[in-house]
């Protein structure tokens, strides 16, 4: 069942609580992710100060080579007390591209109700198919703050969701795997050689001061030294920036990347190729998504596969 | 399954058709039928248009993602790709209520698909059969014999084939080669009798129908899937006019190896009661028909005598009818100055009249004979599954007219009183944008052409036609053919509004189609269906001409020798040489004439007797004169 259909069908469930007030859009305010904007100076790994490499020409990966990416769909379908509840539908999946062609080879799929704990609870019965997620409960005294939590909620599980597909692809398959973000967050991917991390996200920024403006003005077709990012949660990885396209002409960040390999991994000849890599996969563009200067085209078509189901 | 049907708001799948995709790899292509399967719900539908997209949004991107160089740009991965089918439905099943195509799996057509999907179910089966195969549907590594209703194909509930193709390729007289061999295998009994006459109008197209021809062991696995023997037409006849020597045939085929092509030879009589073929528009008038008509009813066969003159005449050949002419035009011309008028008719419209029908006399000497002794198509006596090829290809284009109406109108006429000896005959004309073209003028075959295709059905009188260009024929004569056939075409031809129905994709697929494919439209077909057919089982033109070459032109007597052995083998060539020594030319014709018609057991004896007794020329001395008085001695004697 398409996700549109899903939300139709709890809305008309829950619309036969008497309590409940059903909704169908998103309150502007909270429209999207909140990013937490912050600087968190790196350990530089690869050279004394933060130097600027470049990496030679685009150099397409011969070898089959995988994309990790998930997805979300949030709607507040209803009120009940003035407090929202939201439904969603996330998605991971991981496409293996062999020969140039893609192929679905891991997927999960979680649909959630992310609300009240008590609301849920006197809830329970009147839906199907989506599974209760209580908000925590200083998320509950204001319905903004409470749409705020299930954000942060939902995208947990997301993160989950690219864990578990992730895990899976690797049970069976050592190629190559690009993956939408970041390594750090996960204790699957600490050790795995064969694990790239593209970040589009400069919500965090790896320096300060000079080395920053140095970062934000990177040529296209360079990276910078390799660096331990100081964000880490689960295991320290090795990162580098590296600028897919000129910014000239557009913004400091467009086309910039921030890439995470594990740390087993991080030589500076490794850099390089991962780098090629990453150059060779700006084409096909990613276009006409808004983002197509930071993603890559595989990112893209495992979203597409995702938002088609 | 191949596929499965997509539909979208602004692409919403109908009642009569639906867009499915496929992966890019799929054995699918423009004219495969197929089915979709739904609960409930199965549809048939063949695929008229192919389409393949990326999720590139503008081509500029490329140029920018690539960095403007298509050449050496790295790109690792393909972009995503659809190959999306444009499909007509076929059949609904159920057919009611009619709904929408459902959001079902595709899968390829098997047989039984096949003939659920065109309806051939419906008379492929029973107690009555009618089907009769027409080619093979292939796609997809599937072949499906695809049969075409006899009672749609040869009357009476629909009737008449047309077939269109570029020239040079064969396909189409190939196909009606083909198509009279699967009709006279699988013409349903119980439907009656059936024969084929056949004009051949070009070159040796047509003339080597008794002859076995090669065939690959691809045609003949295609016989056999379609249960169809390959075989020539054995009983088949062949007929033509001589030329104007009245003694070598004006055909191509009279290679002494082959059965005799027997002379088609026509008097007075025949020509004139088709006399209106021989007039133009601006002829066409009541006095000149109220004279044709007093010519046929009142003297031409019978004893006429005229009271202004008080001649008598007895009309049976043209020579005979120019002596009638002569005589009117004597006697109005000792009438003195203003006699214009015999019997009622103006002398300007006897002199046309003879003038046109002199003139058919001069243009198509060897068809028409001077002397009344006719040769014709056995009127009555036509042979179950047999062909009859009259070859009128080395005739004058008046001649051509006066050939195929005459044979036409005596078909009908045969077969309004039911003694033609067949129920049913399919007459075959190529080059039909000739005879029924969309413009020009009015001609009496076109009109011919259009009576037969507009009521020969219920007579059993069927047109196979053929051209090069179906624009250019006339629009009630290919209208009415239930069936159409259609070989390669060329873009010209394509871009005409006749064939606005068409898709795009049909439209290239159709300009490119192989020999020995076609595309079909039939009355229980709802969209066209593309086939293939096997070559035809006997010698093409080309093969015939090189394996048979045509007689060379002999002389006069050697060529009536060659007639009269056609008749009885044993014939001695120096008696019949001795014999015609010194004839006339037109005795010699007549009596060879006479002799064929009759086709007599003892041939020798009967040419003789017709040729006569000889008169033979007598010298006679001069006279020496007077001979002189004997000498007297008297002087005063």
């Amino acid at each position: 069942m398409s996700s549109r259909l899903l939300f139709q069908r709890v809305r008309k469930e829950l619309g036969r609580d008497a309590r409940v007030v059903i909704a169908t859009a998103m309150p502007p305010a909270v429209e999207g992710r909140p990013d937490d904007y912050r600087l968190a100076p790196s350990r530089l790994i690869e050279d004394d100060q933060l130097e600027i490499h470049a990496v030679g020409g685009a150099q397409a990966c011969d070898d089959p080579m995988a994309f990790l990416d998930g997805t979300q769909r949030i709607e507040v379908v209803g009120y009940v007390e003035a407090t929202p509840v939201v439904a969603a539908l996330v998605a991971a999946a991981v496409r293996l591209r062999v020969g140039g062609h893609f192929t679905t080879v891991a997927r999960q799929q979680r649909a959630v109700l992310v609300g009240r704990p008590d609301v849920l609870e006197s809830l329970a019965g009147t839906y199907t198919g989506f599974d209760p997620v209580p908000l925590p409960a200083e998320d509950v005294l204001h319905p903004l703050k409470s749409l705020e939590g299930a954000h942060r909620l939902i995208d947990i599980e997301r993160s989950r969701l690219e864990r578990d597909v992730g895990w899976v692809f690797r049970q069976t398959s050592d190629a190559w795997l690009v993956v939408d973000g970041v390594l750090a967050d996960s204790g699957v991917w600490q050790d795995d050689a064969r694990a790239i991390g593209v970040s589009k996200s400069h919500a965090t920024l790896p320096f300060g001061g000079a080395d920053l403006e140095r970062y934000l003005t990177l040529p296209s077709g360079h990276r910078t030294s390799v660096f331990e990012p100081a964000t880490w949660r689960i295991a320290p990885v090795r990162s580098w920036g590296l600028r897919l396209w000129p910014h000239e002409g557009h913004d400091l960040f467009h086309g910039l990347v921030r890439v995470e390999v594990a740390v087993p991994a991080a030589t500076t000849a490794h850099a390089d190729l991962v780098s090629r890599w990453l150059l060779a996969e700006r084409a096909p563009l990613s276009r006409p998504d808004v983002r197509w200067d930071r993603l890559l085209y595989g990112v893209a078509a495992v979203e597409r596969h995702l938002r088609a189901r | 399954m191949i596929g499965r049907v997509v539909a979208t708001e602004m692409k919403p799948s109908t009642p009569h058709q639906f867009l499915f995709w496929t992966a890019r790899d799929a054995q699918v292509g423009i004219g495969s039928i197929v089915r979709v399967e739904s609960p409930g719900r199965r549809v048939y539908g063949v695929v008229t248009d192919a389409f393949a997209y990326s999720d590139l949004a503008t081509p500029m991107d490329a140029v920018y993602g690539s960095d403007g160089d298509p050449v050496g740009a790295v790109e690792p991965s393909h972009r995503s790709e659809i190959r999306l089918f444009q499909t007509a439905v076929l059949r609904h099943e159920p057919e009611e209520p009619l709904q929408a195509v459902p959001l079902g799996e595709v899968h390829l057509a098997s047989d039984a698909d096949v003939a659920v999907a065109l309806r051939m179910d419906t008379y492929t089966a029973g107690e009555k059969p009618t089907g009769i195969p027409i080619g093979l549907y292939a796609a997809g590594g599937l072949e499906a014999p695809i049969f075409v209703d006899a009672d749609f194909l040869l009357g009476p509930e629909a009737a008449h084939l047309n077939i269109t193709g570029v020239s040079g390729l064969a396909t189409k007289t190939s196909a009606i080669e083909f198509f009279l061999t699967t009709i006279f295998q699988r013409f349903p009994v119980h439907k009656g009798r059936i024969a084929a006459l056949c004009f051949n109008v070009k070159g040796p197209d047509l003339l080597f129908l008794d002859q076995p021809g090669t065939l690959t062991a691809e045609d003949r696995r295609l016989y056999d899937r379609l249960g169809i023997e390959p075989r020539p037409f054995t009983g088949a006849r062949y007929f033509a006019p001589f030329k104007a020597d009245g003694v070598n045939l004006n055909s191509l085929r009279t290679h002494p190896d082959l059965n005799p092509t027997e002379p088609l030879v026509w008097g007075l009589r025949e020509v004139l009661d088709y006399a209106e073929v021989l007039l133009n528009r601006d002829d066409v008038d009541a006095k000149a028909d109220a004279f044709i008509d007093f010519l046929a009813e009142r003297v031409v066969g019978k004893e006429f005598t005229d009271e202004h003159t008080g001649k008598t005449f007895a009309v049976r050949s043209f020579a005979e009818l120019e002596g009638f002419f002569r005589a009117i035009f004597d006697f109005l011309e000792n009438m003195g100055r203003g006699a214009e008028i015999w019997r009622t008719h103006h002398v300007a419209t006897i002199r046309k009249i003879r003038n046109r029908l002199g003139n058919i006399s001069t243009r198509s000497k060897g068809l028409v004979t001077d002397d009344g002794e006719v040769n014709d198509l056995p009127w009555g006596t036509f042979q179950d599954r047999s062909v009859y090829v009259v070859d009128v290809a080395g005739l004058d284009p008046l001649a051509q007219d006066l050939v195929f109406a005459r044979i036409v109108s005596k078909l009908r006429e045969h077969l309004e009183r039911r003694d033609l000896g067949v129920e049913h005959i399919v007459v075959f004309v190529d080059e039909l944008n000739k005879y029924a073209p969309q413009d020009g003028q009015d001609t009496y075959v076109r009109k011919m052409l259009l009576d037969l295709s507009e009521r020969g059905r219920y007579l059993g009188l069927v047109l196979f036609s053929a051209q090069q260009f179906r624009s250019q024929v006339h629009k009630r004569v290919v209208g009415n053919a239930g069936t159409s056939v259609f070989g390669r075409l060329d873009a010209d031809e394509l871009s005409t509004p006749g064939y606005g129905i068409l898709s795009p994709a049909i439209k290239a697929k159709l300009a490119a189609l192989p020999k020995g494919e076609l595309m079909i439209r039939h009355p229980h077909f709802t969209q066209p269906i593309f086939l293939k057919f096997p070559r035809p089982a006997v010698l093409s033109g080309r093969e015939g001409i090189e394996r048979f070459p045509p007689e060379v032109e002999v002389p006069f007597e050697e060529a009536v020798v060659r007639r009269l052995r056609a008749l009885d083998k044993g014939i001695q060539g120096n008696r019949i040489k001795d014999l015609v020594a010194g004839r006339t030319t037109d005795d010699v014709v007549r009596a060879l004439h006479a002799t064929i018609r009759n086709r007599p057991d003892d041939v020798t004896a009967f040419f003789i007797k017709c040729l006569g007794r000889e008169v033979r020329t007598r010298t006679v001395a001069p006279r020496t004169g007077i001979a002189p008085l004997k000498a007297i001695d008297d002087p005063y004697a």
